[in-house]
């Protein structure tokens, strides 16, 4: 923390054990014991970027992958992508339908974890449930066995997928310049079919969920719908050429908060419409619309703060690419009072509708009849020299940027994660969830502090790429500072 | 008995490729017909996909404990399911195994856990920090003597 001269008591939410990729929450009291101000700190990995410099630039599709251990997918996918705009290479239609397949696969498992094991128990289970029912395990509890399984079956047969093309379970290693290493057997092409179908299912079943225990209880509505969890910001989503979102190509494209469009570019154009803003706080740095200017971490029109990851991506787009997503959107908004949605935590409903995107998309692909080809490299003649690559990761744009020189070496990385691109979002969330649920006296209880962390949650933050370590999940603790930074109250959750 | 050896931790982060690196030892030290070795960045889920189908699984992963890097710790597994989840996404590795045993999914009778503490898991690199080096073998020997012993059965 930097010495700022301010009189305010601090409530601090900070790990005592770093086990891995712990997170720390700040709140500031002022004399009248109301919060001035609250704080999202995020750990620090150092050094990525002279760790990639002088290597072969086509080794970092597998290096990006290993920042993190959620969405190496993601990472690889993008690096890929960069790598074809580096070797100036265009890769076959199939490699690219192939390419797309697999990251259909990866998102049907990534939204479905986020749902069932991490955002859904706050609605499922309930925010002032005891945090340790909180949890996939209390989520089943109350849906059943049944659906439990379904789940399950859900994310080991996507998984599966990603497991068919990557090449290397968790890891993949399929993404070459110019395509994709392996295609897919006419066998292969039949499971992940049936996979598609199931996995269609299980998105139906989702809503379902959605419907019976979160649309059909008031109190949560009423919530997702409170301004203490809404924002009235900027919007940015990767978009195809009908304005739908595409988490593999296409441009990007960015609506104001009544949802008109105010830019939409191809994404190597991506530095000429953001700026990172730098506080002394964070490591973090705060992107924002250049043509909007940097104001602080403040909502309005005057403020060049924008969202991504799914809400953003809704409200980016003028409707979904494939038929149960499109019904769904438009349910979704005329729902929540139509478009845009700034309500974050709708972001979990959001994320479902994608979730039934990518399970359809990931039919169509599985039936495209270039599915199969075994024409999926173009081979690079060029010589070598910088690229842009960007995805949507599921918790955003996802932005790779490499400099190589002419023996393909990297000179310069640059990246932009989802997480990077909604760290000023998630400082005015965490901020406005604090201050209108700490009023004097307020004591801070349990449910409290965990409706502070749902405003967070539903941003899906990739806090240091490394969750695989013990216990493999983010300790807080929660401290309360007076206005003379004086500690008076400390809360640990594990 | 089929047993795996699972590394855990990220092979680029310093001191977090130490759970890979001693589990690598450990195969090499102790590993016959019927021992598998995995080395993965994986939490929640995946690891019990990982874990099915052996009788037995030893998991190696790495703590943050500058103050007593090189020491290792043998977890109970009912210690980390009493964990819950406050992450914003993966779940721990307890509350899988409990996730997975509800569900009546195949995971091993037996799961050792070690953790050893490490100096540094957030500087990109490829070596571990050099007293963590040289306690390595160590806890290898450590971790195989627990796996011939009694305290293995229970």
């Amino acid at each position: 923390m930097t010495e700022a001269k301010v009189e305010t008591r601090r409530i601090s939410i900070d790990p005592i054990t770093r086990l891995e990729g712990h997170g720390r929450i700040e709140i500031f009291l002022n004399d009248e014991g109301d919060v001035e101000n609250a704080y999202f700190q995020v750990p620090e990995l150092r050094g990525f970027e002279k760790f990639c410099e002088g290597r072969p630039v086509e080794t970092l599709p597998v290096i990006t992958a290993r920042i993190c251990g959620v969405c190496p997918e993601a990472h690889h996918m993008c690096s890929t992508k960069a790598l074809d705009a580096v070797f100036k290479v265009e890769p076959p239609s199939a490699a690219k339908k192939l390419r797309e397949l697999l990251y259909s696969a990866f998102y049907v498992a990534d939204h479905a974890t986020h749902f069932y094991a991490l955002g859904g128990p706050d609605f499922v289970v309930g925010p002032d449930a005891p945090a340790a029912e909180r949890n996939i395990v209390g989520v089943i509890g109350k849906v059943g066995m049944e659906i439990g399984g379904q789940v399950l079956n859900a994310l080991a047969a996507t998984h599966e997928v990603v497991a068919m093309l990557g090449g290397k379970y968790i890891h993949p290693t399929c993404g070459l310049p110019g395509g994709i290493s392996k295609g897919l057997t006419e066998e292969e092409r039949a499971k992940v079919e049936e996979i598609a179908k199931a996995a269609i299912e299980f998105g139906k079943l989702t809503i379902k969920i959605v419907d019976d225990v979160v649309l059909a209880n008031k109190d949560y509505v009423d919530l997702i719908l409170s301004d203490t969890f809404a924002h009235q910001t900027y919007y940015m989503g990767l978009v195809d050429e009908n304005n739908h979102p595409n988490f593999y190509d296409g441009q990007l494209r960015v609506v104001d908060q009544q949802g008109k469009e105010v830019a939409k570019f191809p994404p190597s154009q991506y530095l000429d419409y953001i700026g990172e803003h730098v506080e002394p706080w964070s490591y973090l740095k705060f992107p924002f619309l250049k043509q909007v200017g940097w104001n602080g971490l403040t909502d309005g029109p005057s403020s060049g703060i924008y969202r991504v990851a799914p809400l953003a991506r809704l409200n980016a787009a003028d409707g979904m690419a494939t038929p149960l997503a499109q019904a769904e959107y438009e349910r979704f908004y005329s729902t929540l009072g139509g478009k845009p949605v700034h309500a974050t935590l709708a972001t979990h409903w959001a994320r479902v509708v994608e979730l039934v995107y990518a399970a359809e998309r990931l039919l169509e692909l599985s039936q495209d009849p270039e599915i199969t080809s075994t024409n999926i490299r173009t081979i690079p003649t060029e010589t070598p020299g910088e690229g842009v690559g960007v995805v949507e990761a599921p918790r955003g744009v996802l932005i790779h940027h490499y400099w190589a020189d002419e023996n393909a070496l990297a000179k310069k990385v640059n990246l932009i994660v989802g997480t990077g691109h909604n760290n000023g979002a998630i400082a005015m969330s965490i901020n406005k969830a604090a201050k209108g649920l700490i009023k004097k006296g307020t004591v801070v209880s349990e449910g409290l502090l965990n409706t502070i962390e749902m405003a967070f949650r539903a941003y899906d933050p990739c806090l240091a790429c490394a969750t695989h370590s013990l216990p493999g999940q983010m300790p807080l603790i929660v401290s309360i500072y007076d206005s003379q930074r004086n500690l008076i109250q400390s809360l640990r959750r594990d | 008995m089929r047993t795996l050896i699972l590394g855990l931790g990220n092979p680029i982060l310093s001191d977090d490729a130490a759970g890979l690196q001693a589990a690598r030892q450990l195969y090499e030290l102790v590993g016959g017909e019927d021992i598998d070795l995995v080395e993965a960045a994986v939490a929640g889920m995946q690891t019990v996909q990982l874990l099915s189908g052996y009788d037995r699984a030893v998991i190696i992963d790495v703590m943050q404990d500058e103050a007593r890097v090189g020491e290792v710790w043998r977890l109970d597994s009912d210690e980390l399911e009493n964990v819950s989840s406050t992450s914003s996404h993966g779940i721990g590795v307890g509350q899988a195994l409990r996730l997975a045993r509800l569900m009546g999914l195949p995971v091993p009778e037996q799961i050792l856990i070690y953790a050893i503490a490490a100096a540094d898991t957030s500087t990109f690199g490829e070596s571990l920090t050099p007293k963590l080096r040289q306690a390595l073998p160590a806890i290898v020997r450590r971790i195989a003597a627990d796996l011939a012993g009694p305290s293995s059965q229970g």
